[in-house]
């Protein structure tokens, strides 16, 4: 259980897929200009995560090694990571249509984000459960979506401020993101 | 051959896959229904079809789908920008057409009374979607230029075919449709005082609008036109359908912002006062230590010639 717990605090905070490992870099930076957007990105991201996380590991044992296919696993992860956002995709736009067209284009582009990829196959590498898996795709859905929520606060903040005009936009975002990133290696201490 | 069994079985996976997303998509095909009901709450419903489609909720349902959002008339900026807002589009972003056009901006037409032939039947009032139709029954109707969209809702409404749609006039001739307003409006009024009746802040409306119409606003009795809260019931009980609360608004506005000119202007005078007076003092002290100096030196200097 404390072992559980410490995989989740660990890829929540510690190894937080965008501030330390600098996955899924993108959407970070593009649905993150408004908070209401990136609530919605973030529980996308989240569910997809999730879910790619589990059905991967389970592809990977009961499916790509038993048939000796087991160096297919990238493409194979891929168009698992595909489908479930193209049903996510599906799915939102018949529930709600209004943060469909508010997500655009961020949302299909869940597929191309590193972290969902990076997961599953962080996963495979540390040889993980299905449970361990499960708990550590959750802890870095959670830290997705709690850096992504804060940095949508602070751009929030930053829109009312007075930028240069060379570092308005990206640029500023960019430093943002990089303090941002020295604020959380303070949490490299929690591990021990 | 184990390369081929390989290749097989991706495109298993790969079929199951895309047949469980065709199930999804039939199962999940709604909800475009919501979305093209909350466009069509934000566009300003006067079904007048100069986007190019029948209607609002036809302009809506392209909308949806993808075509530009800046195509309305009537509803203008506004409505673009509530909409951008909704959908997170910019204006003309994703559309052939746009009203930027300038080409397609000039073919933006406004509808002018003819007043030969006006019959003061007020039949095209209520037709305007934006209250830019002026008058009152039996007199000479004027539209407001700054105000009409150009929707040609009046057009049908209009039972002797007396108004056109016209070229947007230059911004200086504007004054004129706001002083054929005022014009109209003064011969509407029957004095009845109606509006005094009604006013919950006591204000005399029916002298307060006379005075500000003759631009004498201080001389009339009761509390000013800062006191109204823009409810609008001297213009729902006007016989004669004036507007009484705009003129009544644009003065409060006026009034508060001579007063706080004036307030500002006070204070910038005391403000002046104060660094003047404590500049004196400064000129003062500098001056006294000078002299205080230059004295220590006579002295100085008058000790070292007795020595």
């Amino acid at each position: 259980m404390g072992e559980l717990f410490s995989l989740l605090v660990g890829a929540l905070l510690i190894n937080n897929f965008v501030l330390v490992w600098f996955l899924g870099l993108c959407p970070f930076m593009g649905a993150s200009t408004r908070p209401d957007n990136a609530l919605a990105m973030g529980f996308a991201t989240c569910f997809v995560l999730v879910l790619s996380a589990a059905t991967s590991h389970l592809l990977y044992h009961w499916v790509l090694v038993p048939l000796d296919l087991a160096s297919f696993r990238i493409i194979a992860f891929i168009l698992v990571v595909a489908f479930l956002v193209q049903l996510t995709e599906t799915y939102v736009r018949h529930a709600h249509p209004l943060i469909h067209q508010t997500l655009g284009a961020y949302l299909p582009l869940v597929t191309s984000n590193c972290a969902v990829l990076g997961v599953a196959l962080i996963a495979l590498r540390d040889a993980l459960s299905f449970l361990e898996t499960l708990v550590y795709a959750l802890g870095a859905a959670l830290g997705f979506w709690l850096v992504l929520l804060l940095f949508a606060a602070i751009r929030r903040q930053l829109s009312g401020a007075a930028i240069p005009k060379r570092f308005e936009g990206v640029p500023i975002a960019l430093i943002t993101a990089g303090f941002m990133s020295l604020a959380f290696m303070g949490f490299s201490g929690l591990g021990q | 051959m184990m390369m081929l069994v390989q290749a097989l079985l991706i495109g298993t996976l790969c079929a199951i896959l895309g047949w469980l997303l065709s199930i999804a998509n039939k199962r999940w095909s709604g909800g475009q229904q919501a979305l093209v009901s909350a466009i069509e709450s934000k566009l300003p419903q006067t079904q007048c079809g100069q986007c190019h489609y029948s209607g609002c909720h036809a302009y809506a349902a392209a909308v949806a789908d993808g075509e530009a959002i800046d195509l309305c008339p009537p509803g203008g900026e506004s409505t673009s920008r509530s909409l951008s807002k909704l959908l997170n589009r910019t204006p003309g972003a994703n559309g052939t057409r746009t009203s930027q056009d300038p080409q397609q901006a000039s073919l933006v037409r406004i509808a002018k009374i003819r007043e030969e032939d006006c019959v003061g039947c007020t039949l095209c009032i209520p037709a305007c979607p934006v209250d830019a139709v002026v008058g009152a029954q039996g007199y000479l109707h004027g539209v407001l230029d700054d105000q009409c969209t150009g929707c040609e809702l009046c057009l049908a409404a209009c039972p002797v075919d007396c108004i056109d749609m016209v070229e947007p006039t230059q911004p200086g001739t504007r004054s004129k449709s706001a002083m054929t307003k005022q014009t109209l409006d003064a011969f509407g009024c029957i004095r009845c005082g109606r509006c005094d009746e009604v006013c919950p802040r006591h204000i005399f409306v029916r002298d307060l609008w006379w005075s500000i119409r003759q631009g004498l606003s201080s001389e009339v009795p009761g509390p000013s036109a800062e006191a109204c809260i823009a409810c609008g019931l001297c213009d729902a009980n006007c016989p004669s359908l004036i507007s009484l609360s705009a003129p009544i608004l644009h003065q409060a506005q006026v009034d508060r912002r001579e007063r706080e000119q004036r307030s500002l202007a006070e204070k910038a005078a005391e403000l002046f006062d104060v660094t003047t007076i404590r500049r004196e003092r400064q000129d003062d002290a500098q001056e006294a230590r000078r002299a205080r100096r230059i004295g220590r030196l006579d002295a100085l200097g008058t000790e070292r010639r007795t020595e």
